[in-house]
């Protein structure tokens, strides 16, 4: 019972703390500053915005 | 984003850059990252795939069984307690899981915009993982089951789903550490939490539930508040990550509102994990905890709408593209399905629509429009993106890609619309004490054998999948041939290679 | 500033003190980039309206079902509701009109039927039977307890006839329904109650009275028809109506439907 006792207020106060945290560090490390910006993270140069990446089905293919 | 290339292009051998200019590095370095990942994300994908197989065939028997009592009935392992055990336990842990591991792979290294790192690691935790299922499967099959929902698999299996869980989630803290690309997208928060959410919520359920049980009435909210958990805190977000980079990848246009996103991941993670008392609404709990579950339950509406929003404000005027790609297909499929199933999670949490649909099928169909829906299909525009990539070849079959998507879709709505129907109208005459037992059983079994019907459409769809998949394989060990990077070079260049002698 | 403040120009028809630099007059537009378009939409009012109304609406609901968030509180009702208090005033009878069913089912049903439809050449039926619905339960019980052979003639045209068809008689079933007063009151209750019958219920006190003159008979001596009739059918005693009776209507119903001495019997021992 002990081992449990401990493993949950120690949990309990851990995981709470873990996720203030990183609440902390995405607002101080700008994760919040440039939505504009991290819209954009899934494309690049090479697959930039209005480039359509998936074309398999529907007549184009031989 | 030069400056990220740049960084790309110092992880990659130097004649990788040699051909041309930033376009080249560049492609030279998307391939880099796909083709580091083709080990560890293939074994995931293909011991999943298998396991989706094993478990669809345990599946029917389970669902044929329910209408035939006496099919198989003489094989004492195969009885409905075992198959049907046995069939959660493949799809959720063998297929489920494993592909969500490689998802969130791919993914990360993606839009971390680095290689994979010790891809050798994830490969043996992928083999420690399916010793793991198989063993935790064999038990359940031979009786050894704990009879804890979610959690049946027996003791001795469970510490090598354990550590192999903890090696692939070290992985992905490590991976994000040497991260090339500072600024998160929003698939990264979903994918960190919940792979940091996973271990938490199996070693707590482990341990209060299998190596030191609590006591009386605290085992089922644990166990529920577990079960819960592993839809809403490991299937849901890898699902919205896939969702939340595919659908824009694909249509080329970045997601409607990046803020919409970030509020529905904060509010996700501060009301799903309080949801799972909602399943004991009529139980021997402390009025309390149900109420703070079915009021956490409501507020999942917050995350539910502002995705649904943001999902459906992305593809407009893009619905189009549906007709092109698999992907975008089976993404939109499972989107449009995470809405339904949380709206109706939502009214199935409340008291008076609970006291109806409690122990009916309406439970069953619920949780695969969550399960299947959402998540499975999610997770096969997920592969039908990322095989051809880290295999670099094209898929061989279109029809197989059509009889795939349409078994499912119709299999699986022909799965839920009926069931949760049928459940409902069960919850009534359950409820009402002037109807038999026996008459509330013969009710169900029309529909019942209509399930089996659904979930052969469903195994067709997943056999014309698998021999795809099979088909890319042989594929690989060809020689390589040039017109085979159309789909990662776009259409136009398609064409040209394709006219091409 | 500027000095086009101090250059007041006539000719341009402005009014002094007015400035026409479109620079100046545009730098709160010009402070303002251009929205937009994808990427950061802003969140919408009517969101943001909608999530208020939902956290209320959460506020409330805890405040209604939470119990005080005590830890022995286990009500699903709003706070402050009592519990309801069932309307339909219950069959007083209930419980020993399920004790009959449950010993009826497992040994009288096998003859008699679950329905009380009886079985051509083997058993008499029991719905709607002038033996059943007699004004007292005195051949009833003795029939139950020592048994009984030969031609039974049933709401007075009916012949079953057992004994010639196939030599089935019907032992004593005594100790097959659990051999106590309680018991046969409760099957007999049962069987005068249910299938359309309306014979009144039947006390443990009544089974006693009824079996005292016969208390030394041999459970395998079965009654016949002829030995039966000869036995008093036996009025409905006070404590049955009693029992049977939950409200002052209903008591009062009964008792009318009592032969005329028997009430008269009861009313003066009442108001004794």
């Amino acid at each position: 019972m002990s081992v449990i006792a401990f493993i949950l207020l120690g949990s309990v106060v851990l995981l709470p703390a873990a996720a203030l945290m990183a609440l902390r560090w995405a607002a101080s490390s700008g994760q919040f500053r440039c939505p504009d910006k991290a819209a954009l993270l899934p494309f690049d140069e090479v697959e930039p915005v209005g480039l359509e990446t998936d074309r398999i089905l529907g007549g184009n293919r031989r | 984003m030069i400056k990220q290339s740049q960084t790309l292009r110092a992880l990659l051998p130097g004649d990788a850059l040699t051909g041309g200019g930033t376009d080249v590095g560049n492609r030279a370095a998307l391939s880099e990252i796909d083709a580091s990942c083709r080990v560890p994300v293939l074994f995931f994908f293909l011991s999943g795939l298998a396991w989706l197989l094993a478990g669809t065939v345990l599946a029917l028997v389970a669902s044929i069984k329910l209408h035939t009592p006496g099919f198989l009935a003489g094989w004492e392992w195969l009885t409905f307690a075992n198959v049907r055990t046995a069939h959660l336990n493949t799809v959720i842990y063998g297929f489920a899981s494993q592909i969500s591991v490689g998802v969130t792979i791919w993914l990360m290294c993606r839009l971390c915009r680095i290689p994979l790192v010790a891809p050798g690691l994830v490969t043996v935790a992928n083999l420690f993982y399916n010793i793991g299922v198989t063993v935790g499967v064999g038990g359940i099959l031979i009786g050894d089951s704990t009879a804890i929902e979610w959690l049946e698999m027996p003791r001795y299996a469970t510490p090598i789903l354990f550590i192999s869980y903890a090696l692939i989630a070290v992985w992905t803290i490590v991976t994000f550490r040497l991260r090339a690309e500072r600024h998160l997208y929003v698939s990264q928060w979903y994918l960190l939490a919940a792979v940091l959410w996973f271990p938490w919520l199996y070693g707590t359920a482990q341990v209060m539930l299998l190596i030191e049980p609590v006591r009386g009435v605290v085992q089922a909210a644990v166990n529920w508040w577990f079960a819960h958990n592993v839809l809403g805190l490991w299937f849901t977000p890898i699902g919205l990550a896939s969702i939340y980079y595919f659908i824009p990848k694909v249509i080329g246009r970045p997601i409607h509102s990046y803020y919409l996103s970030v509020l529905g991941f904060w509010s996700l993670a501060l009301f799903y994990n309080w949801n799972g008392m909602h399943h004991l609404v009529g139980g021997p709990l402390p009025s309390w905890m149900i109420t703070v579950s079915i009021v956490a339950s409501v507020m999942m509406l917050i995350p539910v709408i502002t995705v649904a929003i943001n999902h459906h404000f992305t593809m407009l005027g893009h619905f189009g593209k549906l007709k092109h790609s698999p992907t975008l297909r089976f993404m939109v499929f499972g989107a449009v399905s995470y809405t339904l199933a949380s709206l109706q999670g939502v009214a199935s949490a409340l008291r008076s629509v609970s006291e109806v649909t409690h122990f009916t099928h309406h439970t069953i169909a619920h949780a695969h429009l969550g399960m299947y829906a959402f998540f499975s299909m999610v997770m096969f525009g997920a592969m039908y993106y990322i095989l051809p990539r880290i295999t670099q070849r094209e898929w061989p079959s279109n029809s197989l890609i059509s009889l795939h998507f349409w078994g499912v879709a119709l299999g699986i709505v022909l799965y839920v619309v009926p069931m949760s129907i049928m459940g409902f109208i069960q919850g009534t005459m359950l409820n009402d004490a002037a109807v038999r037992f026996l008459d509330v059983v013969q009710f169900t079994l029309p529909w019942l054998k209509l399930r089996t019907l659904a979930g052969l459409l469903l195994a067709a769809g997943h056999v014309a999948f698998v021999i795809n998949v099979g088909w890319l394989l042989v594929r690989m060990f060809e020689p390589y041939r040039k017109p085979v990077v159309r789909i990662l070079t776009g259409e136009a260049e398609t064409v040209a290679a394709a006219k091409q002698p | 500033m500027n000095n086009s403040q101090e250059t007041p120009n006539a000719s341009s028809g402005l009014d002094r003190g007015e400035n026409h630099d479109v620079t100046e007059l545009h730098a709160a537009v010009l402070r303002e980039k251009p929205d937009p378009v994808e990427g950061f939409e802003p969140v919408n009012l009517w969101m943001v309206a909608g999530i208020a109304g939902l956290l209320f609406w959460g506020g409330a609901y805890l405040t209604q079902y939470s119990g005080r968030f005590e830890a022995m509180e286990f009500s699903e009702l709003p706070h402050g509701k009592p519990a309801p208090v069932a309307t339909v005033a219950a069959d007083p009878l209930a419980a020993v009109k399920r004790d009959g069913m449950i010993a009826y089912n497992a040994v009288c049903a096998l003859c008699h039927g679950e329905d009380g439809a009886g079985k051509a050449g083997v058993a008499p039926v029991l719905a709607g039977s002038d033996w059943v619905n007699a004004e007292g339960p005195n051949r009833l019980l003795r029939i139950v307890r020592h048994g009984l052979k030969g031609t039974v003639k049933v709401n007075k045209d009916v012949t079953w006839n057992p004994a010639n068809d196939a030599g089935i008689v019907m032992g004593s079933q005594w100790e097959a329904i659990g051999g106590t007063n309680e018991k046969l009151a409760a099957v007999l209750t049962y069987i005068r109650s249910s299938w359309g019958n309306t014979g009144t219920a039947v006390t443990p006190q009544m089974v006693a009275d009824g079996l005292a003159p016969v208390k030394d008979r041999s459970a395998e001596a079965n009654w016949t028809q002829e030995e039966l009739l000869q036995v008093p059918a036996g009025g409905a005693a006070a404590p049955a109506v009693a029992a049977a009776a939950a409200t002052p209507d209903q008591l009062k119903a009964q008792l009318q439907a009592l032969p005329a001495e028997q009430r008269q019997a009861i009313l003066k021992e009442l108001s004794k």
